[in-house]
């Protein structure tokens, strides 16, 4: 867990001398930081990115470095600017003992990153004296840690940056922009450090190479016997299958750049016909790639659709007939003689109550009877639950057996036989599609307008290529599978061997302790993978509908029905007849704002990693009771929660910020004086000053022009 | 931080009960949930610093082994 | 909280199919692999795992998984996702043994549906292989003709024979 106390900014760009703390409170979990637009919010975020990140933190390319001293600072009286942040937080952590126990402990650091600039006149100067110091804060002084790189980056990794310090603006870089596998591989990257799964994987690889290495070993214990040759098999087929797997991979991912180049060539196709005043050919070009599109997808859903059918209910029924039509008369049969459902029990726990059986017989405290009676009841408590079980197991296989009897195995066949066809057709429309877009291509290539035509055979080429890669992965794949066949095969055969000689017996237990270890990774890998992904995307569902719940837009209420992640890591949300929604087009701005935040959260809270979630502009293009549920839902589900809200976006939110900020801040930047600022600075310089007003407030150090006037605020002694 | 190790080590305790203990010694389950704990702990340093991962995950590999060999582990 | 009494369960496949359900699944063991219906028609482990419980008991046979030849790929808190599932196990190991009080132990319940899956799960990797087409089409064809055929008649009573050998339960 990782909760920030307090941060001090000085020469930060605006954040000349500027101080403030957070809130800690569970109960309070918000810290506001009111502002206006360019009065350092996100200066300030990109100053607590830089503190704990460095310079990764900031938007520099080479030749391109950032600015960091204050825009008006006088280099001729002082041509070396001191900039520092600090930023004060607590830490805790669990180690796990060796007898399986863990221990919780509880620290307090402060960063102190700095360095010197030296103006010049093209705006970004020379950084130098570039220092990170970290210190831990105990009762008894201030400890400094040595390697503060390096005990930073495993409290938190650089990699998750964008996790927990959003800019509110750029924040749909999850959703929305760049490439489809830019987005996807920023999204695994995320789940799967989190979650722990390249944790895992790395363990799994250590632990297959700590095998090859015990496999190898067979061979100092006797190199010209069987296991010895045996063992160095092994070890081969380690390394061809991490070659195999490496190809397969990097097939794969030549594919993903193969099928952008295409698409490429055919937006820059469309682009170069409609110059050419072509404005038919490309409409026709551009329908046919739409069409052929449209046909893939449709093959590949209804090649999923098909598959789908064998995890189906109505498979496994249909299999298992003859057993639901039997415990189907079994568990009637019981219903016949009264076992179930359970009536004996009520009727003698009401007898007890009154003291009385029915047949007349005195139950009354004390007596022999009523004690035999309580034994019975006590009894049959034991088989009550077992027998509430058959109760609705009979109630399910009545149902059940009366839809065998209707339909047997016919409906599953048939249902089969349908999706089989329809796989077909699709098939054929696909091939029509493929051959009109053939077609057209040779007509492309055939046109006097060069570019045209080199584009189209550029593009031809690519689509050669793709078919080169998706065979080298198929043949990747059929390599993996061969030599895993026959690395079980050895391995069967080197048990046997080691079992039969005494001499063998450490390098026996080495290797069955290390194919312990390594299985349990492996099922860990898949319970994470099938378990916690499953339960990030349906938690991120629940929070993106219960956001957006409030949309008053009819029109997002009516076509959003989930969203989710899924198994290549993308996040979608899907409409109507599960069709999916394009974030750009389908989504308006509150939607997809709200989408972000649920990743985030719902990512946090499944993989429970408590760390602040710090967010600029959070709430723009959200307004009314959107908002309020976007604001409402962080504030519950986020460990520690700083927002940078201008007032616009405070508006109609007051009530929540009093019910959940712990702390409140208000920004203002002195440039705005007298055009927006009330009254006068008290630096004459570029900064910004801050003060505590919330948001129902204003000082003289905040007050803007119409705030006196305002009757949402009111005046707070500076 | 960047995982919660407690889960995990939760997971992983889950999945340690598919081992058939009486296949291998009296409280095997535990020295193995153990050994991953350590790994974990070893992979998580190795993270942020380059660290001897693979020889230490070898030498708990065999630690372990030799743990069943003391517990009388026939195979 | 949903019922689900096989939660801390073991559900195991023989070791030497394990590579298999991987294979045939589209769970992704390795990051950016792909996956695609046709190669790999079972969205998860226990999708299979389920089939050949299916095959298995159809078919009247079992092989008991213990030891080294046995794994487990997954525990029973899959099943949360089909509850369904858990009805039609508890409904099979009544229908197989004749005695509905079996569902007062899981355990019982599920090394008999272990049991099915040791016989079953190595048809249903055939079912896979064999045939002209892709996977999904030949499983197909194969999961169609097992319909054409009539089941194995249900015994009296039955009890998983010894270890290694696929038997008939009858």
């Amino acid at each position: 867990m990782l909760k920030l106390r307090r941060a001090r900014f000085s020469n930060f760009r605006l954040l000349r001398d500027v101080e403030l703390s957070f809130s800690v409170d569970d109960a309070k979990r918000l810290t506001v930081i009111r502002a206006e637009n360019e009065s350092g919010k996100t200066t300030m975020l990109t100053a607590l990115q830089w503190a704990f990140f460095g310079d990764a933190a900031l938007d520099e390319s080479p030749g391109r470095p950032a600015r960091l001293y204050p825009i008006d600072w006088d280099a001729t009286a002082e041509p070396r600017v001191p900039v520092s942040v600090e930023v004060e937080f607590d830490y805790a952590s669990e180690t796990t003992l060796k007898d399986g126990s863990s221990v919780r402990s509880e620290e307090t650091f402060l960063i102190r990153r700095s360095c010197t600039e030296h103006p010049n006149e093209d705006g970004a100067g020379a950084r130098t004296n570039n220092s990170l110091m970290l210190y831990r804060l105990e009762a008894k002084g201030d400890e400094p840690v040595a390697n503060p790189q390096v005990e930073l980056e495993d409290k938190f990794p650089v990699g998750l940056r964008e996790l927990f310090f959003t800019d509110g603006d750029r924040a749909q870089t999850w959703i929305e922009v760049g490439t489809q596998g830019v987005k996807r591989a920023r999204v695994q990257n995320a789940i799967r450090s989190l979650l722990g799964l390249d944790l895992i994987e790395k363990a799994q690889d250590h632990v297959k190479e700590t095998l090859n290495s015990f496999n190898r070993e067979l061979k100092s214990i006797g190199p010209n016997t069987e296991a010895g040759k045996l063992g160095d098999r092994l070890a081969e087929i380690e390394v061809e299958l991490a070659e195999s797997e490496k190809a397969k991979g990097d097939a794969t991912e030549a594919l993903g750049r193969i099928e952008e180049q295409i698409q490429d060539y055919e937006n820059r196709i469309g682009e170069a016909l409609r110059q050419g005043d072509r404005d038919d050919l490309q409409r026709q070009v551009s329908s046919a790639n739409d069409q052929l599109k449209a046909a893939e997808r449709t093959e590949v859903q209804l090649q999923r659709q098909h598959s789908d059918l064998f995890k189906d209910t109505s498979l496994a029924l249909g299999l298992l007939a003859p057993h639901v039509r039997r415990a189907r008369g079994l568990l009637a049969g019981l219903k016949e003689r009264g076992t179930i459902p359970q009536k004996f029990l009520p009727i003698l726990e009401e007898a007890v109550d009154q003291g009385v059986c029915v047949c007349g017989t005195s139950l009354a405290k004390g007596t022999p009877t009523r004690k035999h009676v309580c034994d019975l009841i006590d009894e049959h408590k034991k088989v009550d639950a077992i027998v509430d079980r058959l109760t609705d197991l009979n109630v399910l296989a009545s149902r059940l057996g009366t839809s065998l009897d209707v339909e047997d195995a016919v409906g599953w066949s048939q249902r089969a036989r349908d999706s089989f066809q329809l796989v077909s057709g699709a098939q054929e429309t696909l091939r029509t599609a493929q051959e009109r877009a053939k077609e057209l291509e040779r007509q492309l290539e055939g046109l006097p307008d060069t570019a045209v035509a080199d584009l189209t055979k550029a593009k031809k080429a690519a689509e050669e290529q793709r078919k080169v890669q998706i065979r080298s992965e198929r043949e990747a794949e059929i390599k993996i599978h061969t030599v895993e066949r026959e690395r079980t095969e050895l391995t069967k055969r080197r048990d046997q061997l080691l079992r039969s000689e005494k001499k063998y017996a450490r390098l026996r237990a080495n290797l069955r302790a290390a194919e312990d270890i390594h299985g349990v990774l492996a099922l860990t890998f898949a319970a994470i993978q099938q378990g916690k992904m499953r339960e990030v995307s349906e938690e991120m569902n629940r929070l993106f509908l219960g956001m957006i719940v409030a949309n008053t837009e009819q029109a997002q209420k009516a076509i959003i029905q989930k969203a989710e992640i899924t198994d290549d890591y993308d996040i979608v949300v899907t409409g109507p007849q599960g069709r999916r929604l394009d974030p750009d087009r389908d989504l308006n701005g509150a939607s997809r704002r709200a989408l972000t935040l649920s990743f985030i959260l719902a990512l946090t809270n499944v993989s429970g990693v408590e760390a602040p979630n710090v967010i600029d502009t959070p709430l723009g293009m959200t307004s009314g009771l959107v908002r309020h549920s976007i604001l409402r839902t962080a504030a519950e589900n986020a460990t520690q929660l700083v927002l940078f809200l201008t007032p616009a976006e405070i508006r109609d939110v007051e009530d929540l910020l009093d019910e959940y900020a712990g702390a409140m801040w208000t920004m203002s930047n002195t440039a705005h004086y007298p055009t927006m600022l009330a009254n006068e600075p008290p630096a004459s310089d570029l900064r910004v000053v801050l003060c505590q007003c919330g948001h129902r407030q204003f000082c003289s150090v905040c007050e803007r022009n119409g705030d006196e006037l305002n009757d949402r605020l009111v005046r707070r002694p500076s | 931080m960047a995982v919660n190790k407690a889960q995990l080590i939760e997971t992983l305790k889950q999945q340690v009960s598919a081992i058939d203990e009486s296949a291998r010694i009296a409280g095997y389950r535990q020295e193995l949930l153990v050994t991953l704990a350590e790994i974990v702990e070893v992979e998580s340093a190795n993270r942020v610093r380059k660290t001897s991962v693979q020889q230490d995950v070898t030498a708990k590999c065999e630690a372990l082994g030799m743990a069943l060999l003391d517990g009388g582990w026939q195979g | 909280m949903s019922y689900n009494p096989f939660q801390a369960l073991d559900l195991k496949v023989p070791s030497e199919f394990h590579e298999d359900l991987t294979r045939y699944s589209r769970t992704q063991s390795v990051a950016g692999e792909k996956k695609n219906p046709l190669d790999n028609p079972f969205d998860r482990y226990v999708d299979l795992w389920m089939l050949g419980v299916c095959i298995g008991a159809r078919a009247g046979r079992t092989v008991e998984l213990k030891g080294p030849a046995s794994r487990t790929f997954v525990t029973g808190v899959v099943l949360m996702t089909d509850p369904d599932r858990i009805e039609l196990l508890e409904l099979l190991a009544v229908g197989h043994t004749g005695d509905p009080y079996i569902v007062a132990e899981p355990r019982r319940v599920i090394d008999l549906a272990n049991g099915f899956a040791g016989a079953g799960v190595p048809s249903v990797i055939d079912m896979l292989k064999n045939g002209r087409g892709r996977p999904l089409w030949n499983l197909t064809e194969a999961v169609l003709d097992e319909f054409e055929r009539e089941p194995e008649p249900l015994g009296a009573s039955a009890e998983p024979s010894d270890a290694t050998k696929a038997t008939k339960t009858k």
